[in-house]
């Protein structure tokens, strides 16, 4: 077996009495010789290697502000009851947890807003990753392929570990994001509203500009919702088609959550 | 372990100590070459070093409170350093294209053993041969011989034991001695 400590030799890296030992065997060994010379030869070869060109500017690279970084937003807005249906109905369909870990972080919402804005007018969405919603579902079992009332999907996006799902029916669209982790209700943005539902889920409802934020928990992931602000009338549709008539005992988030085989022969 | 802790002169570059905690857009001017060189020198793509980089640049922002004036590349080059390695992670959780992963896979265009190697197409070659070392030895191997930080800075970075970095770095040089010896600058006595 090969001896690190001939690299910690070059390296410089080897204690006093570990480099009189080492050297001493080198002055026996013809081979051990051989292979310091190859050892050094090879990292001299790397030690040369020139700086890396990029195929455009620098500048273009380093400019592009499309960052996805979990930031502390801070924002005011109204409330989206529509969008926090929209985003119950996957809190309670999804059915399947990814286990990578439950770090306690804060979705960057503002950012996430902007970046539905550009997945909804079909512009790249850098830093995102286009990918093959297909191969997407097969591996991700937090992508739907329906949202209910012609929401489809149409494109699912990947940047780390954020995965986002784009939703049309032609006129609006709604973006779910989900990333592995736990929401660090104590840091969202105090501008918008967390509550606590019925059934003990956590549930931060905002706004921003023309979009309706909701963000939640489903598992080890982190849910969080964007949609057009337009598109309340037919989130309220979706939600209207998903809970019964009002009926307070139980209340339809109960019997939403005690029912998503229902939920999903319907959607 | 103090993860603030800083770094010592790597290079012997006094360019490389800096007494400020510089902007985000200084070092996205100043050092952005820089940590594109290390991005690609790890995973060996044009497409995917302008990712990391970009990515290393979100995490420098929210590192930038944090950081204490000293060696600024090396602090550039660890945060390159493990956004590569969280991205392999995070392809290996959620594949979404082939690797090169094999480190036993044949070079693609690999010369035969008694072919010389244009001397401008040998930096491409010892960057495909890179590629192929498991990316443990390969983030350890690039600190080592491309950024020239020491173990204990490495082991710092990587957050594992010196022992462990002198390893990988030993592992990785002696495969690549093996993939490009028909390059290396030795005679029939083992003289350099």
């Amino acid at each position: 077996m090969s001896d690190d400590r001939l690299s910690g030799l070059l390296d410089g890296e080897l204690a006093d009495h570990e480099r009189t030992e080492l050297e001493a065997e080198l002055e026996t060994s013809d081979e051990l010789r051989r292979e310091l010379a190859e050892l050094e030869a090879t990292r001299a070869l790397l030690r040369a290697l020139p700086a890396v060109e990029p195929r455009r500017p620098i500048d273009d690279i380093t400019a592009e502000p499309a960052f996805i970084a979990p930031s502390r937003s801070r924002r005011t807005g109204r409330l989206g009851v529509a969008v926090a249906a929209v985003a119950a109905i996957w809190l309670l369909v999804f059915t399947v947890g990814v286990s990578v870990g439950s770090l306690p972080i804060v979705p960057d919402v503002d950012q996430l807003a902007v970046q539905h804005a550009a997945a909804s007018e079909s512009a790249m969405p850098m830093p995102f990753k286009v990918m093959d919603a297909d191969e997407m579902m097969k591996d991700d079992p937090a992508i739907m392929e329906d949202l209910g009332h012609g929401m489809a999907l149409d494109a699912v996006y990947q940047y780390d570990d954020l995965v986002q799902s784009r939703y049309s029916d032609g006129d609006h669209v709604v973006s779910v994001f989900h990333e592995p982790g736990s929401v660090d209700w104590e840091a969202m943005p105090d501008m918008g509203e967390t509550s606590m539902m019925e059934d003990d889920t956590m549930v931060w409802r905002g706004s921003i500009g023309d979009v309706d934020v909701v963000v939640t928990e489903r598992g080890d992931l982190v849910v969080t919702v964007v949609s057009d602000g337009d598109m309340d009338d037919d989130m309220a549709m979706v939600a209207s088609t998903m809970v019964p008539e009002v009926d307070s005992s139980p209340s339809w988030w109960s019997r939403l959550k005690d029912a998503p085989g229902n939920l999903l022969d319907r959607l | 372990m103090n993860r603030r802790r800083r770094l010592r002169l790597v290079s012997g570059d006094p360019d490389d100590v800096n007494d400020h905690v510089p902007t985000w857009e200084e070092i996205a001017t100043e050092h952005g070459q820089f940590m594109y060189t290390v991005a690609y020198r790890l995973c060996g793509r044009h497409e995917e070093a302008e990712d990391l980089v970009q990515a290393a640049l979100v995490r420098v922002e929210r590192g930038l409170a944090g950081y204490e004036p000293g060696n600024l590349r090396g602090w550039l080059s660890r945060i390159t350093t493990n956004v590569f390695l969280d991205e392999t992670r995070r392809k290996k959780r959620r594949p979404v294209q082939a690797l090169p992963e094999d480190p036993e896979r044949v070079l693609a265009g690999a010369p035969a053993a008694d072919e010389a190697l244009a001397a401008a197409e040998l930096p491409a070659y010892i960057q495909e041969a890179i590629t192929t070392l498991p990316h443990d030895f390969r983030a350890a191997l690039v600190l080592c011989d491309v950024v020239g930080m020491s173990y204990p800075e490495i082991s710092e970075a990587l957050d594992v034991p010196v022992g462990t970095v002198r390893s990988r770095i030993h592992r990785g040089r002696s495969s690549l001695r093996e993939l490009l010896r028909p390059h290396l600058d030795i005679d029939d006595e083992g003289e350099r």
